[in-house]
């Protein structure tokens, strides 16, 4: 009796409409998710992003259009919106409090997708740091060093900090030390400088290399060699160039000298 | 393929191996029963060939490696010096290619433009008056495209050694270029040589500009070049037309109709069409993109 009763009141209580609107609103929800699916999956075939900022729209799309088809589902079932947005807005103001670190990271990440002061595959330095940019993410960038650690750098960090970034152009500088011995041929060692630098051939022939006497040094006359090379090619380029240089010398009759001291006794120079 | 000449069809049987020996260049070819192996330096060799290959082109020679311990052998022996300086050691740089479908026994070497723009320097600046035009003769260089049954492009080898270099006004413009280590431009047409690791075009620059202009290195986009043959004259590619125009603003017109110095027409061939198409269009990439919200995952 009881459970009749029951019915009796619930089957007054549901009409016909209300099972409409629960219809829509679940349809409306699942073309959402479809839609954000879709929207995702898309974002993801786009060639003119880089995979930070795919990555980027793809969580934006994603739940974006989720909140959006929920709202609009909440919104069929007849639900007062503006009470649910106070409710958000007073949540959103104590979480911003509790989580004042990851919202400035969350901020300093979009600032550093947005400016591309450097992307995945780059070598960059911030303070100690140095090493290739492996992700960059909403709350921090990893980077793999050298000798293969990956450190997390949080982005409010890289925001404040000076980055050095080795990859961003094209072309690079160089700059290789040489020390001949005094009474070298100036004008020959420089002629036979430039010809042995730019023979390799990741040296560049524009700009020219620029073979510069830096100093008279304690032992030797000192050369610098300013030469451009394609940035991949910077690391093992100077190795490549000593040795090429250090036979080109020997072959030409050219001392690289060793650094040499003259100690003087003061009993002898007495004596003398 | 006969001796003297470096491209067309060759046969390469599993377990065995070819050096070719093209001008500098060595070309080491090893295959197993699963993959292709690829080896290429460029070497500097005696001065009588080096004085032969400048004056008639590259000396070609051929051997067969039938033992896998031939192969071994001419790769551990001690590292020859480079064309560009006896102070630079030139070693095999290797690429391995799996072909697990059973690759058949030909190779085809086929001559190709190389991919990269070629940066061209004039022997002294000249001065273009507004509306002139001026046409130079220029050597480009070749590269041997290696492919295995015809159909799989293996590799591109570049037949002799180039340096790099930056064309741009400053070290922020500009782009990764190519130059070769000699003369590559001449007054003219005529002042330039067959030879069968180069190609030659006919280079006009207009200028299109209200002032004169003073021309002293070119740009040459190769990758958008054709390539052909004739058995008399040599290679050739398509006469390309620079119209200077300002700053950054040059346009590049490339022309099949191929110079008189090429010869008659019946007797010249397509070799290779150009490595690049054109850039699609942004309405293209755009309803690309817009295609792609509508294609499945996967």
């Amino acid at each position: 009796m009881v459970f009749q009763e029951w019915a009796r009141e619930l089957s007054q209580l549901i009409t016909k409409r209300h099972i409409i609107n629960f219809s829509t609103a679940v349809a409306i929800l699942l073309f959402g998710v479809l839609l954000a699916r879709r929207a995702h999956a898309a974002i993801g075939r786009l060639g003119t992003l880089d995979h930070s900022q795919r990555m980027l729209f793809q969580r934006i799309a994603y739940y974006g259009l989720l909140v959006l088809a929920t709202a609009a589902a909440l919104d069929t079932l007849g639900f007062d919106l503006k009470v649910l947005l106070g409710a958000a807005g007073v949540l959103t103001v104590a979480i911003g409090f509790a989580a004042q670190t990851s919202a400035s990271n969350l901020i300093s990440g979009l600032f550093l997708m947005f400016e591309r002061p450097f992307v995945v595959g780059n070598t960059i330095a911030v303070g100690d740091i140095r090493g290739e940019v492996i992700a960059i993410d909403l709350m921090s960038t990893k980077i793999r060093t050298f000798n293969n650690l990956m450190i997390r750098v949080p982005n409010e960090t890289l925001v404040k900090s000076n980055i050095t970034n080795y990859s961003y152009f094209p072309i690079r500088r160089v700059d290789v030390e040489v020390g001949v011995a005094y009474g070298s041929d100036l004008a020959f060692v420089s002629e036979l400088l430039k010809q042995t630098v730019l023979a390799h051939p990741e040296t560049l022939r524009e700009p020219a290399p620029l073979i510069l006497v830096k100093g008279l040094g304690a032992s030797s006359i000192d050369f610098t060699i300013q030469l451009w090379a394609p940035t991949e090619s910077v690391a093992n380029l100077p190795s490549e160039l000593y040795q090429a240089i250090e036979l080109a010398l020997k072959a030409n009759g050219v001392e690289i000298p060793f650094p040499t001291q003259t100690i003087l006794h003061r009993s002898l120079a007495a004596h003398a | 393929m006969s001796n003297e000449t470096w491209w067309g069809r060759t046969s390469l049987r599993i377990r065995t191996a070819q050096l070719w020996q093209i001008g500098s260049l060595d070309l080491l070819i090893e295959r197993t029963s699963s993959e292709f192996s690829v080896s290429w330096r460029h070497a500097a060799r005696t001065m009588s060939a080096v004085t032969n290959a400048a004056i008639t082109g590259p000396t070609v020679s051929k051997r067969i490696l039938s033992h896998p311990s031939d192969a071994a052998a001419v790769r551990s022996a001690p590292n020859p010096t480079s064309p560009l300086s006896p102070f630079i050691t030139a070693p095999f740089q290797t690429q391995a290619f799996a072909m697990h479908s059973s690759p058949s026994d030909d190779l085809t070497f086929t001559p190709v433009l190389p991919q990269a723009p070629l940066a061209v320097y004039l022997a002294r600046p000249l001065i273009l008056e507004p509306n002139e035009k001026l046409t130079l003769g220029v050597c480009l260089p070749l590269e041997i495209k290696i492919e295995s049954g015809g159909a799989r492009v293996i590799c591109a080898v570049p037949l002799e050694p180039f340096s790099k270099t930056w064309f741009g006004p400053n070290a922020l413009q500009g782009e990764l270029a190519i130059s070769l280590n000699r003369t590559t431009v001449y007054s003219s047409l005529e002042e330039t040589q067959p030879r069968p690791d180069h190609t030659r075009a006919a280079l006009t620059v207009r200028n299109g500009n209200g002032s004169p202009i003073t021309i002293d290195r070119l740009l040459i986009p190769c990758s958008r070049l054709s390539l052909f043959h004739s058995p008399q004259t040599g290679f050739w590619t398509d006469s390309i037309t620079v119209d200077v125009k300002g700053e950054d603003n040059n346009g590049f017109q490339f022309d099949r109709n191929l110079p008189r110095e090429a010869g008659p027409s019946q007797f010249i061939q397509l070799v290779a069409n150009p490595r690049a198409q054109e850039r699609a269009s942004i309405n293209e990439l755009a309803l690309k993109n817009f295609k792609n919200l509508f294609k499945e995952r996967g």
